[in-house]
């Protein structure tokens, strides 16, 4: 929620920010225009002023220039005339540097103050060449004149008649000329003026070492000067902005002007002024504007910001209710299938709190611990120690005790019988876990839930199933050793003759007049020797028969197989069958000493049977008892048939399934089983020599003398 | 007489103890072999005796045992013992000669019996062996003259005949006669014949003697 809130905001500040920024800046532009055309119209009025006043000036001097052409004196530049010509030098010297006469061929004829002049030949010059060309007004380009000053000439021609008499003319000193006009002009802190001729040429500009050159040259690496530069150039009045960042070689940062232009216009020719102030100007002015604008456009800020904040909060709330209310429903909904799945399925919640030692049952519970609907067990904290069937109480809080320390995480497994009040015996599974709080040494349990399961059925099917394994398994015993019966019979032959024969001829021997009581003494003890040896056999004939369960004791590997094979040994001697058994040592293993009998019963009549058609000198079993693997016992018995077949291979352990004409088929089923009931395996391979081997295997146990054994 | 020895053999050890003391208690000698192979090879007996063989054993079989014994000329007869029933085999063996077939646990009397048959059918056999061997040393020491001669005394046949059949002269026959008479220890025809039929000496004749008793010739015929 916090991160998600946290992005709104930020979002918002942005857009907030955004909008500020952008109304800011269009505010601003707008005044900054305002002050630029403020500027240039300020500007413009400085421009004409001076344009008008250089037009004016030469105007003025073009008419009385006019007028002195018109007289005779000077038309014939006589002495009167000469004489003229230094009373209006001397009326004008402010304004004027010389007053010249030329003739037609560009001669001066007279001048003044430089009378020597008298002879020079100006016609290479190029206002007098135009002078003598056009016969009108000129005024030439600043130039520096024979004085040394900048000096602009104005000439008007001189008509005798209708002949060309020449031109009468003034050298304006450019200086005094710009000084009056240009040099006043100061806009603000940085605004000048600056001219430039018809040609091209810089007549006047503030900046040093600019006057005289080619203003081309000059602005020729910024676009925005050659297009302003352009527009005078065509005569044009009119306002721009240009950029420069260099003065000849010294750069000096970018600088934007504002400037405007218009011409001056002077007879055949003109000049174009521009006035130009720098960025500064304009902004001087617009600061305290701009300050006022900034504080504004904070306080919308801050207030947008507020509100846009205010409103997504608003938002937000809105929409966690929304999904709280949808969550809880959620919840509800669940709680409910929970409900119904839990009665479906008949288990009952548990919930402990350690802190105040409280029990808390589910109303299924109550089903599962056999009280009635209307009993009140949800806070009842003895319902399970009263319930507990006396015999199972200390394991199931043994259990508990162990699952609440937080090693194990917590986790309680128990499967335990209760009494129900009706004194009914059922049998409870209680699964569930404890949270803890705390850390490290500190860690306790604070809360347990679980649920509690009434798997008595499954119990009893448990049962069930263990009964009919065990009595299976009797069956198949009681019918293996069935099978060997008349072979048994024969077993107990053995010492029931021996012991006749002997007891008759012990008779005899007392009949005789000195019997040897030795003799007799002998007879008795194999009597009882052999008498033992049938009860041996009897006992393991019973043993095999028994109906019991299965038990667990200490057996001596090596001992069963033998009594398997004496029990067999009649048997075997009747199908011709020669037994060879190797055990390597004297392992012992933990289990039912009648089980695995049975097992090793079935496998070596399972190979004797395998040997139907086998010529009598070749049938042969062989028994191994090998520890291939630290931990457990391996007992393999091979036989030399036919051994099995690829289609057998499948369907050998499963029950009801044999090759053999009598019999179930379940014989290796339950081999399996009571293989693995061991804790082993059993399995079969063909020998690449012939015959089959089967292989159990049954985990030994360090073989402790003391300990009780079979 | 020196003492019958009873041979038993059979693979469970307290089953012969039991038998050989039962034997003893009789007054008898007894020795006992665990298998068929340890009893053929003890040297040869010449007394009189007899053996009792436990049907079941591994390798050989008792029957089995018996077989090898007539095949090797072993005169001892032989008792049979079963802890099994084992019917079929017993019609076999008695037919091939054995004295008794008899069920474990067996009773001292009835075994004891048996084995008293045995031993008389045993000696008795030894004197006919020893009686035929004597005849047999008798026959040895006549010519082929006087064996021809007995032959067709036996068959019945008159000095004269035998002369004309053998070609040589009556009184020659007669000779004969006398000679082998006394070499086979006989007085009369009718021993010699006995003891031609005890070694199984054939009688040599033409047939046509009436007193030649019972003993036409097969007529050729229908």
């Amino acid at each position: 929620m916090n991160t998600r809130y946290k992005r709104i905001l930020i979002a918002l500040a942005l857009l907030v920010a955004g909008a500020c920024a952008f109304l800011f800046d269009v505010i601003y532009s707008e005044a900054k225009s305002a002050a630029v055309e403020k500027l240039n119209e300020e500007q413009m009025i400085h421009a004409k002023q001076a344009a008008q006043g250089i037009q004016d000036f030469f105007t003025t001097w073009t008419q009385r220039l006019s007028v002195l052409s018109k007289t005779d004196e000077i038309i014939d530049n006589s002495a009167s005339g000469n004489r003229l010509i230094r009373f209006f030098y001397e009326a004008n010297q402010a304004q004027i540097t010389s007053i010249t006469r030329v003739d037609e061929r560009g001669v001066i004829i007279y001048n003044f103050p430089a009378t020597n002049l008298v002879g020079t030949d100006l016609s290479a010059q190029k206002h007098v060449r135009e002078l003598l060309r056009d016969r009108k007004t000129v005024i030439s380009d600043v130039f520096r004149a024979a004085e040394g000053d900048d000096a602009v000439a104005l000439h008007v021609p001189v008509f005798k008649g209708t002949e060309f008499k020449g031109s009468i003319g003034v050298l304006i000193d450019f200086n005094r000329l710009a000084k009056r006009y240009l040099d006043v002009i100061k806009v603000g802190k940085t605004g000048y003026a600056w001219v430039i001729s018809r040609e091209g040429r810089i007549l006047y500009t503030p900046v040093p070492g600019l006057t005289g050159r080619s203003v081309f040259e000059v602005i020729k690496d910024f676009p925005s000067l050659v297009v302003m530069v352009n527009g005078m150039l065509q005569g044009r009045e009119g306002s721009a902005q240009y950029t420069y960042d260099r003065i000849g070689d010294r750069n000096i940062g970018q600088i934007r002007k504002y400037a405007v232009y218009m011409p001056i216009s002077l007879g055949n020719t003109f000049w174009s002024v521009a006035v130009a102030s720098g960025e500064s100007d304009v902004f001087s002015g617009l600061t305290s504007f701009r300050n006022r604008l900034s504080l504004v456009v904070t306080a919308l800020f801050i207030s947008g910001m507020v509100f846009s904040t205010l409103v997504a909060k608003a938002w937000l709330i809105v929409t966690e209710e929304e999904k709280r209310k949808q969550a809880e429903q959620q919840l509800q909904e669940s709680a409910e299938r929970l409900r119904q799945s839990a009665k479906a399925a008949e288990f009952g919640a548990y919930h402990y709190d350690f802190t105040a030692s409280r029990a808390f049952f589910s109303l299924e519970s109550l089903a599962i611990f056999g009280l009635p609907a209307d009993a009140t067990i949800e806070l009842d904290s003895d319902l399970v120690p009263r319930a507990l069937h006396p015999e199972d109480k200390p394991r199931f809080w043994a259990h508990l005790q162990s699952a609440n320390r937080p090693a194990v995480a917590g986790l309680a497994d128990v499967e335990c019988r209760i009494v129900h009040p009706d004194g009914q015996v059922r049998w409870l599974r209680a699964r569930g876990r404890t949270m803890f709080t705390g850390d490290g040494q500190d860690k306790r349990p604070l809360q347990a839930s679980g649920i509690i399961q009434d798997i008595t059925r499954r119990k009893q099917e448990e049962e069930e199933l263990h009964q009919l394994r065990g009595a299976s398994w009797h069956a198949d015993r009681v019918a293996r050793t069935g099978a060997i019966t008349a072979s048994l019979a024969h077993e107990l032959n053995q010492p029931l003759a021996a012991i006749l024969s002997n007891a008759q001829a012990a008779a005899r021997f007392l009949e005789s007049p000195n019997p040897n009581l030795d003799e007799i003494r002998e007879i008795l003890r194999d009597i009882v020797l052999d008498d033992k040896r049938a009860g041996v056999v009897i006992s393991g004939l019973r043993s095999m028969l028994r109906r019991q369960e299965t038990r667990r004791e200490k057996i001596r590997l090596p001992n069963v197989i033998r009594e398997t094979l004496d029990l067999l040994h009649s048997e075997l001697l009747g199908r011709h069958v020669a037994v060879r058994s190797w055990c390597e040592s004297d392992y012992v293993v933990v289990g039912d000493k009648a089980q695995i009998q049975q097992v090793l019963l079935n496998l070596i009549l399972n190979a004797v049977e395998a040997m139907d058609n086998v010529p009598a000198d070749q049938r042969r079993v062989e028994l191994a008892l090998t520890l291939p693997q630290a931990h457990e016992a391996q007992v393999s018995v091979r036989d030399f048939g036919p051994g099995i077949t690829e289609e057998q291979k499948p369907k050998l352990f499963k029950a009801f399934w044999t090759s053999k004409t009598k019999g179930m088929g379940i014989g290796l089923s339950i081999c399996r089983s009571i293989v693995e009931s061991h804790g082993g395996r059993i399995w079969f391979a063909n020998h690449r020599e012939g015959g089959a081997i089967f292989y159990f295997t049954v985990p030994v146990v360090k073989d402790t003398p003391k300990a009780t054994e079979t | 007489m020196a003492s019958a020895t009873i041979f038993i053999v059979d693979d469970d050890a307290s089953v012969r103890k039991g038998l050989a003391r039962l034997m003893r208690s009789a007054g008898w000698n007894a020795e006992s072999f665990p298998s068929a192979n340890e009893f053929l090879t003890r040297p040869a007996f010449t007394g009189t005796g007899c053996a009792v063989l436990d049907v079941r054993m591994p390798g050989i079989t008792g029957p089995e045992l018996y077989e090898q014994m007539i095949r090797h000329n072993v005169s001892l007869p032989v008792i049979f013992l079963t802890g099994h029933g084992d019917v079929p085999t017993s019609v076999q063996e008695m037919k091939l000669g054995a004295v008794d077939f008899l069920e474990k646990p067996v009773d001292d009397e009835v075994l004891l019996k048996s084995v008293r048959l045995a031993l008389e059918r045993h000696s008795a056999g030894r004197a006919r062996e020893q009686e035929r061997a004597a005849i047999r040393d008798r026959v040895r020491q006549l010519t082929r003259r006087e064996r021809e001669v007995m032959q067709y005394v036996i068959a019945g046949c008159l000095n004269k005949q035998i002369a004309d059949q053998l070609g040589i002269a009556e009184r020659t026959i007669k000779v004969h006669r006398g000679r082998l008479m006394h070499k086979m220890q006989v007085a009369s025809v009718a021993e010699l014949v006995r003891l031609c039929e005890i070694v199984e000496i054939p009688p040599t004749g033409h047939g046509n003697r009436a007193d030649m008793a019972g003993k036409r010739p097969a007529a050729p015929g229908p």
